[in-house]
C-alpha cells in the first residue's frame, strides 16, 4: 500500500506537465484543417487541379490564386489541397496496412517466442537490410505506378518497424501474470493473445503509427520526386515539389510551397505523435 | 483420510537448462491432498515453491524449456496425459488461482466485471448479460463494497488489498475444487494480509475446497494450513500435521526457520536468529543433503549421501538427524 500511495502521488507531481499543453493546439489545428480539406476538396469550389492555362505560369501568390500558379498554369492551392488528400491516403493506409501484417507477425513472434520467433525476426532483418527506397522503386516500377501499388509498396516497408514494436510490447506483457492467469481460466492461446495482449498494445502502437505516417508521407514524397509515385495529372505533394525544382530560380514558391506544406504536416503529426505517447506511457507504469 | 487422495502428485521433477548445465528447481517431490484440506507449501525464495506447483498443472512445460516429469492425479485423472485442449478445460473448472502480485495478475486495460465473467463465459457458456451478473455477486461475496460500480472500473482505480479480492473472485467464478494460491498475501500490507487471509479460508470452508497455500512465512501458514510440507532447494525436506510442525520439527531446516519467527513474548531487543549461510546453488548440487552447509547438525555423512525420505507415522522429513524422534 505504501508502494501503490507513492505511485499514486508521483503521478499526481507529473500529470500537470504531460497533459493538455496550448502549444499542441497549433498542430492539432494544422492536421485537422489539412484533413478537412482533403475530405471535403470536391464540394469547396476549387478550380480543377488539373486545368492548365499556360499564359498564366509561374505567378506569385495573389488574391486570385492564393497560392500562386505552378509551371503549367494549374492553380497550386487546388493542387496543395489535393495532393492531401494523395499524401494522407498513402500516410494513413500504407502503416495501415504494415501495422496489421507487422503487428501481427510481431505478436506471435513476441507470445509463442522458440521457432517462429526465429524465424519472424529473421524475416524482418531480411526486409530491413533491404535499402527501402530502392525496394519501393523496384515495386513500383514492376508493377505499375498507381496509387494502390504505391500504398502497398509502403506498407511492406512498414512491416518491420511495426513488428518489432509488437513483438518488443508482447514480450513485456505475456510474462505478466494475468496472461498466465487467462491461461488458468481455460483461456486458448487465440483468445490469450486478441483479448488479453492486443488491448494493452494498441496505445503505443497507436502512438507509434501516427509517427509512421509521417514517415510514409515523407516517403511518398521522395518516390513521387523520383518520378516513380503517384503517376501525373494526379497532384501530390512530392510530384509538386519536383516539378517546382526546375523553375526554383524564376519562380521559388512552385517548389518551396509544397515543401513547406509537407514540412509542416510532418512535424506536427511527430507532435501529436509525441503527445499521444506521453499520454500513454505513464498509464502504463502506473498499473 | 482413507478414500484415495482429490490430487496426488508423485515424484514430481523440474529441470531447467540453463548456460551453466542443468538445473534442477524440483527434484522428487511426492504429497497427497485430500479434498477439503488446505495444505501449506513453506520454503524460502527459490526453493521450487511455485515453479512445483505450476508444474503440476502445465504452467511450466516444454514451451517455457522445462523438463517436467512425475505423475499428476487430480481427482483420478492423470493431468500430464491431458491434451492441452483438455486440459484447458480442467484448468478452466476444476483449478482456480491466485497470484502474488495483484498489480500484475489483472489486465490494466480490462473492466473488472468483465475479467470476472471472462472463465464463466469460456467454461460455463454464460452470456455476456449473465457473467456480468454474477461477476457482480462475486465481487459482493469477496466483499468488495458497491460491486455494481466496481464492476465497470479497472483494475488501477483499486487499492492492492481490493485488486487481490478481484483475483480472488476471478479464480473461484467457476467453483474449482481446488485452489493454488501463490504467496497470496506476500505483495500486501500486513494489515490487510489477514484480511485476504481469512477471505480465503472462508472460502475454501464454504465451497469445500482442497486448497494450496503458498508461502515463504511459516507464520501464513500456521493458523491456515492443515498440513505443512517444508521445501528446500527443490527438494520436500519435511512434511507434517501444522500441529506437528511446530510442536516437534525434525527436520533441522525446520526448526531453524521457527527460530528465525520473531516472538511478541520474547524481551525486547532479543536478537532475531537468523539462519547462516545462503541457499545452494541449484545447477551445482553436491552428492549431499543440501541443506548441510548450513545445518548446525551436520556431520560427514550428511556430506557423502542424500538422506531418503524417512516415514513416522501420517509425516515425513528427509534427514539423517532427525530432532527429538523417537528412534
Amino acid at each position: 500500500m505504501h508502494a501503490s500511495a507513492a505511485k499514486g502521488a508521483t503521478i499526481a507531481a507529473v500529470r500537470p506537465r504531460r497533459r493538455w499543453h496550448w502549444a499542441l493546439a497549433l498542430p492539432l489545428g494544422w492536421l485537422v484543417l489539412v484533413a478537412f480539406l482533403a475530405v471535403t476538396a470536391d464540394w469547396i469550389g476549387l478550380p480543377d487541379p488539373a486545368a492548365q492555362e499556360l499564359i498564366l505560369r509561374r505567378k506569385p501568390p495573389s488574391l486570385e490564386y492564393l497560392l500562386g500558379t505552378d509551371n503549367l498554369g494549374r492553380d497550386m492551392l487546388s493542387r496543395i489541397i489535393y495532393g492531401a488528400r494523395t499524401s494522407l491516403i498513402v500516410g494513413i493506409c500504407a502503416p495501415f496496412l504494415g501495422f496489421l501484417i507487422g503487428g501481427a507477425i510481431g505478436m506471435s513472434a513476441g507470445y509463442f517466442r522458440g521457432k517462429i520467433d526465429l524465424l519472424a525476426v529473421g524475416f524482418i532483418d531480411v526486409l530491413l537490410a533491404f535499402p527501402a527506397l530502392v525496394l519501393a522503386l523496384t515495386f513500383t516500377a514492376y508493377l505499375g505506378q498507381s496509387l494502390f501499388n504505391v500504398t502497398l509498396a509502403l506498407g511492406i516497408l512498414s512491416i518491420p518497424a511495426a513488428a518489432r514494436v509488437s513483438r518488443a510490447n508482447t514480450l513485456a506483457w505475456a510474462n505478466r501474470d494475468f496472461v498466465l492467469a487467462a491461461r488458468t481460466i481455460g483461456a486458448s492461446n487465440w483468445r490469450i493473445l486478441t483479448r488479453e495482449i492486443l488491448p494493452n498494445l494498441l496505445p503505443p502502437m497507436f502512438a507509434f503509427w501516427l509517427v509512421a505516417i509521417s514517415v510514409i508521407i515523407v516517403a511518398e514524397g521522395a518516390l513521387s520526386f523520383l518520378g516513380l509515385g503517384i503517376p501525373a495529372p494526379q497532384p501530390s505533394w512530392g510530384g509538386m515539389i519536383a516539378d517546382g525544382r526546375e523553375a526554383l530560380d524564376v519562380a521559388p514558391h512552385t517548389a518551396l510551397i509544397p515543401a513547406a506544406v509537407m514540412f509542416a504536416t510532418v512535424l506536427s503529426l511527430n507532435f501529436v505523435g509525441d503527445m499521444v505517447r506521453n499520454m500513454v506511457d505513464p498509464r502504463r507504469s502506473a498499473l | 483420510m482413507s478414500d484415495a487422495p482429490f490430487l496426488s502428485v508423485r515424484d514430481a521433477r523440474v529441470g531447467f537448462a540453463t548456460a551453466r548445465g542443468p538445473l534442477r528447481a524440483v527434484d522428487g517431490v511426492s504429497f497427497d491432498l485430500q479434498a477439503g484440506r488446505t495444505l501449506g507449501i513453506v520454503g524460502e525464495s527459490g526453493s521450487g515453491k511455485s515453479v512445483l506447483v505450476r508444474s503440476l498443472i502445465g504452467l511450466v512445460g516444454a514451451a517455457s524449456g522445462a523438463e517436467v516429469a512425475g505423475q499428476v492425479l487430480l481427482d483420478g485423472r492423470d493431468l500430464r496425459s491431458l491434451s492441452p485442449a483438455e486440459l484447458r478445460g480442467v484448468l478452466g473448472r476444476d483449478i482456480g488461482i491466485v497470484f502474488q502480485d495483484p498489480m500484475t495478475s489483472l489486465n490494466p486495460v480490462m473492466k473488472i466485471g468483465r475479467q470476472i465473467g471472462e472463465g464463466l463465459r469460456l467454461n460455463r457458456g454464460m452470456d455476456a448479460a449473465a457473467a456480468a451478473r454474477r461477476a457482480i455477486e462475486l465481487l459482493a461475496e469477496v466483499g468488495i463494497p458497491e460491486p455494481e460500480r466496481r464492476a465497470s472500473q479497472y483494475p488501477h482505480e483499486m487499492s492492492g488489498g481490493m485488486r487481490q479480492r478481484v483475483a480472488i473472485a476471478i479464480a473461484i467464478a467457476c467453483e474449482p475444487r481446488l485452489l493454488i494460491a501463490d504467496e497470496p498475501t506476500t505483495a500486501l500490507d500486513v494489515t490487510v494480509q489477514r484480511q485476504i487471509l481469512d477471505l480465503l479460508q472462508r472460502e475454501q470452508r464454504q465451497r469445500g475446497m482442497a486448497m494450496i497455500l503458498i508461502t515463504h512465512d511459516l507464520g501464513v501458514a500456521a493458523g491456515r494450513a492443515d498440513d505443512i510440507m517444508v521445501m528446500y532447494a527443490g527438494r520436500a525436506v519435511e512434511m507434517a500435521t501444522t500441529r506437528e510442525i511446530f510442536r516437534s520439527p525434525r527436520m533441522p531446516y525446520t526448526e531453524a526457520l521457527l527460530r528465525s519467527l520473531p516472538r511478541l513474548s520474547d524481551p525486547t531487543h532479543t536478537r532475531l536468529s537468523a539462519i547462516p549461510g545462503r541457499p545452494p546453488d541449484l545447477a551445482r548440487r553436491t552428492g549431499g543433503c543440501s541443506f548441510a552447509p548450513r545445518c548446525r547438525y551436520r556431520d560427514t555423512r550428511c556430506d557423502e549421501a542424500q538422506p531418503a525420505e524417512t516415514r513416522e507415522g501420517g509425516r515425513g522429513y528427509a534427514c539423517f538427524h532427525p530432532i527429538g524422534a523417537g528412534a
